[in-house]
């Protein structure tokens, strides 16, 4: 009883949304018969994945199993630029970056063998060839019966992430290398040539530079000391003019393009192979220009400000060392002052370090500040003297101390790298990378710790701001998930507001879906503090008018206490100790389907991130109370369709019965009456003159009676073809066709016909039904010949779109094509009866045993030139 | 003591007027299955040609009847069916019946068959 025309209707009911959507769409080329049905419910689920997906912030696609296209949301076409037309004509997950395609199609068997793959970083190639980040998920797509066809791939774009990472990461290692020329600097020995040496490959490597030179100011001329990777070609003097302005001026001189800059010889810097400079000025701490830190690129505009900054930072190193190595030469000079030019070296290390960007924190084996330079009492915001003398966990919260000591008393090793948090005199914290370094004697005895410490409040701030990213993002993906894979909208609810207290400070959470119709407001999921609320109905009236929800504001209350007359169910939050309340309405379509409300304990606690948060959550929350709705209306409409399915079958059940009896009636009660007739006209005859009108009308009745014959056995025929089983088993029709004209020319009676049989072959399809069919062929060829001189019949083999069958031609008086398709109606005779006898259900019975095999049956033909009929069994298993 | 014969069962006057002139010899006739065996009991028979239908008793139950009297298994019965369906055939054969013949309309044809079966029991098949 099962109509496949239906059966996508039912995947697409059982499938509720999505998952049960998608497949239907790959599904389509299974059904031929009832095409029109599987196109509508298609057309109804593209429509169905196209609202759900609309307002999902994670690009969809979905290939079939041939790994192509089917589907794709607005999303995907905003992040990639490509819509599914566009990917028609891309190779398989091509809007993937290349290397990255490869990572991915590697796990792919993954897929095959049922897993997913779950947020897998790669860069997807837009149509602009702009890069973007995306957290690629994908999972395979199974039909109502569990087959694999095809794939789901969802796309998170976390290129912002990407971003502020890799900004970070510059960052981190920018203070990496200045706090490592810092300690060449504290630890060398001040020899200035190490010194240059160590800063010029730093700045070298951290700022992908193609040559760095260090300049020295000797007398009036400039003299190269040390260089990393000049161009060849480029001699001791790479280009000159730049840090002569830099000496005069003491300024940074940056120059974008060597080509376009009037300041420098275009000629020279061609040869040596130069497109940008940056020069940056040595100076002692006077102010004096000592030298020049040059940098150079061999492309144009190859720095920008951050590798500026890193490059003051560590000019300024290099001034510092320049200026000590000029009284260390003194020093050589004169050995005999040594005690004192030793405490002089003192005195100008400190000037040194108190130049210095970073803070300086040396302290005795006992952690005891014994000093520290300007730049660290700056950054506590104490002076020098109040630092002086205490223990650095003075500085420290409570908590912050463990840490501390492990980093700064630790056994003696090498310096290790330590984010530590200290309080500055104002209470407020500073959050400092802290790179510690042991003080150690001659006889290696420990004496103390150097610690250089930076401040990384702001790098702090960034990872905070990045995790909270992190987590909202993580939250509105596992929202959207959930909606993806059609979850209950309690779980999705629950889930949700257990997220979101983790990023907003709510004290009570309230989820409630509408119904209007009820005029009643369900609480779906919610919380006070530990405690989850229980279920429960509102009056409708609780949240206002209809006319406040539909504006899909998000209404923002400071304090309820200063609220005058505030509605009941914020009157109820006012009473559970709530102050500030959040709400945003759940819109579908512009129709608010429910609310979400978050309380909190003080006045003024959201602050314009919290409400952004809660209008991207309550986006997410709406589609799934819609889908939840639409998933309800489907199973309702499915209970229907099988009711009414159940009702139909009953009557075709009952129909059928009666159908039964009568044709059992006609077997055997109406045969029996015409079996008499027939045999008494026939002793009649045999018992009659030769002539005579009673001879006439025992013939007439003898005539009539042969007639209801023919009719009552075509119609039993009939009549059990509906109910019968088909046997289908391979048959030799070239054998049936020629035991049917044997039975024909009997019928004849000795009529000369000229009988053209093909090669007819097997085929298979019920025996008795393939001979009731084609005997009525071919006895209609001979019947429509009888005018003809010279008739002619043929029959040959057919293949039609994988259906075999036979043709039957003859060359009798045809007919109307017109009427070709009335010709095989019960009854419908073409031909006056009297002339061309039959009982006019033949063609019936051969257009039900074709419909029976899955086959067809039609004809052609033209008035006075012949007919041909067509018969085919469908496309048989065997034979 | 009658030579044994026909015995033809069949409800319908008309119809066994008809059945019993296309036969060759003179066959007797049993209006239903009582009577069948009626006549079953005073002499013997050759054949016994039976129609599907019969009123109260049908052919298939007669023959279930015959099959189950030790006197009367051994006689060869030939239902006659206007309809001879699957069904039919199956349960018929499976009672025991020695044959099952299509009852045509046309009445040369129901000649030709009776006659063909006359001959066959009558003549071709051996007796005790």
């Amino acid at each position: 009883m099962t109509d496949p025309a239906l059966l996508p209707l039912v995947v697409a009911a059982l499938g509720g949304a999505l998952l049960g959507a998608a497949p239907l769409l790959l599904d389509r080329h299974r059904w031929r018969a009832g095409r029109r049905a599987a196109e509508r419910a298609e057309e109804a689920a593209t429509a169905r994945l196209r609202l759900l997906t609309e307002h999902l912030r994670e690009a969809v696609i979905t290939y079939d199993r041939d790994r192509r296209p089917t589907f794709v949301n607005r999303a995907f076409e905003r992040l990639t630029g490509y819509g599914l037309a566009d990917l028609a004509d891309l190779e398989f997950l091509e809007y993937i970056h290349p290397d990255d395609r490869q990572l991915l199609l590697a796990e792919w068997e993954r897929l095959d063998r049922g897993e997913t793959i779950d947020g897998q970083e790669y860069r997807i190639l837009t149509r602009d060839r702009a890069i973007q980040w995306s957290a690629g998920s994908w999972r395979p797509l199974r039909d109502a019966a569990g087959r694999a066809i095809g794939y789901l791939g969802t796309e998170l774009d976390i290129t912002e992430r990407k971003r502020t990472e890799h900004d970070l990461r510059l960052d981190v290692e920018l203070f990496q290398a200045v706090m490592e020329v810092q300690q060449a600097v504290v630890a060398a020995g001040l020899d200035p040539t190490v010194v240059m040496r160590v800063i010029a490959e730093r700045a070298h490597a951290l700022t992908h530079a193609d040559g760095v030179l260090i300049e020295v100011l000797e007398g009036d001329e400039l003299v190269s000391r040390v260089d990393t990777g000049v161009p060849a070609g480029a001699g001791p003097r790479v280009e000159t003019s730049l840090s002569g302005v830099c000496v005069r001026t003491g300024e940074v001189q940056r120059c974008e393009d060597t080509a376009s800059d009037r300041r420098v010889d275009p000629e020279v810097t061609r040869r040596q192979g130069i497109r940008s400079l940056v020069a940056v000025p040595l100076k002692a701490a006077d102010g004096r220009v000592l030298g020049v830190l040059k940098v150079v690129w061999a492309r144009p505009g190859a720095f920008s400000e951050r590798e500026v900054r890193a490059l003051r930072l560590m000019a300024g190193l290099v001034g510092a060392a320049l200026e000590h190595a000029a009284f260390f030469e003194s020093r050589q000079a004169r050995l005999e002052e040594r005690t004192q030019a030793l405490q002089e070296s003192e005195q100008r290390f400190k000037q040194l370090v108190d130049a210095a960007q970073e803070g300086i924190w040396v302290l005795d084996e006992r952690q005891v500040t014994t000093y520290v330079n300007q730049r660290m009492a700056e950054l506590l915001d104490y002076p020098k003297g109040e630092i002086l003398g205490r223990p650095v966990y003075d500085f420290m919260e409570q908590s912050a101390r463990g840490p501390a000591r492990e980093a700064l008393a630790g056994p003696n090793r090498p310096a290790g790298r330590f984010d530590l948090r200290f309080r500055r005199r104002d209470g407020s914290e500073l959050w400092a990378m802290v790179s510690a370094s042991p003080l150690v004697q001659r006889d290696g005895a420990r004496v103390g710790t150097v610690a250089m410490v930076t401040d990384v409040t702001d790098r702090r701030a960034t990872e905070e701001r990045l995790r909270r990213t992190a987590e909202r993002l993580a939250m509105l993906h596992d929202l959207d998930r959930a909606v993806l894979d059609a979850r209950p909208i309690a779980e999705i609810g629950r889930a949700a507001l257990a997220r979101l207290g983790r990023i907003v400070p709510v004290q009570r959470a309230e989820l409630v879906v509408f119904d209007t119709a009820a005029g009643e407001a369900r609480l779906l999921a919610g919380f006070d503090g530990p405690r989850s609320l229980p279920g429960a109905v509102i009056p409708l009236a609780a949240y206002g008018s209809p006319a406040a929800w539909r504006r899909g504001v998000v209404q923002c209350i400071a304090d309820l206490a200063q609220m005058d007359d505030p509605p009941e169910r914020l009157r109820r939050m006012l009473d559970a100790g709530i102050r500030a309340v959040l709400s945003a309405p759940l819109l579908v379509e512009g129709e608010a389907v429910g609310q979400l409300d978050l309380g909190a304990a003080g006045p003024d606690a959201f602050t314009g991130e919290h409400r952004d948060l809660l209008l991207e959550v309550v986006a997410p929350l709406a589609l799934a109370v819609q889908q939840a709705r639409l998933r309800d209306e489907l199973a309702r409409r499915r209970g229907e369709h099988e009711r009414r399915l159940a009702e139909r079958a009953a009557a075709v059940r009952e129909l059928g019965s009666e159908l039964d009896a009568v044709v059992g009636g006609l077997a055997h009660e109406v045969r029996s009456p015409i079996r008499q007739l027939h045999g008494f006209a026939s002793l009649l005859l045999e018992e009659a003159g030769p002539a005579g009108p009673a001879r006439h009308a025992a013939e007439r009745i003898r005539a009539a009676a042969d007639r209801l014959g023919t009719l009552v056995d075509d119609l039993v025929r009939l009549g059990r073809l509906g109910r019968q089983e088909l046997l289908r088993e391979p048959t030799d029709l070239g054998v049936l066709v020629g035991e049917l004209i044997g039975r024909i020319e009997g019928q004849e009676g000795g009529r000369r016909i000229d009988w053209r049989v093909d090669r007819l072959g097997v085929v298979a399809c019920d025996r008795s039904l393939a001979a009731a069919a084609l005997g009525h062929l071919l006895a209609n060829a001979a019947k429509f010949t009888r005018p003809r001189a010279e008739p002619v019949i043929r029959v040959e083999r057919v293949e039609l779109e994988g259906e075999a069958g036979v043709v039957v031609r003859d060359n009798g008086v045809g007919f109307d094509p017109e009427r070709a398709d009335r010709l095989f109606e019960p009854f419908a005779r073409l031909h006056p009866p009297e002339e061309f006898p039959g009982s006019g259900l033949g063609l019936a019975i051969v257009r039900r045993v074709a419909e029976k095999h899955g086959g067809r049956a039609w004809a052609e033909a033209e008035p006075d030139r012949g007919a041909a009929f067509y018969l085919t069994f469908g496309a048989g298993r065997g034979g | 003591m009658t030579t044994p014969g026909v015995i033809l069962v069949e409800s319908d006057p008309g119809e066994a007027e008809l059945l019993a002139r296309a036969l060759e010899s003179s066959a007797a006739v049993a209006r239903d299955a009582d009577e069948a065996l009626r006549l079953l009991d005073g002499r013997p028979a050759r054949v016994l040609l039976v129609s599907e239908r019969l009123p109260r008793v049908d052919g298939l139950e007669l023959l279930q009847r015959i099959r189950a009297d030790a006197r009367l298994r051994h006689i060869p019965v030939v239902l006659l069916s206007s309809e001879p369906t699957p069904t039919l055939l199956r349960r018929a054969y499976t009672l025991g019946a020695n044959s099952v013949v299509r009852k045509p309309v046309r009445f040369e044809e129901v000649r030709a068959a009776l006659r063909e079966v006359e001959a066959y029991w009558m003549r071709r098949n051996e007796t005790r």
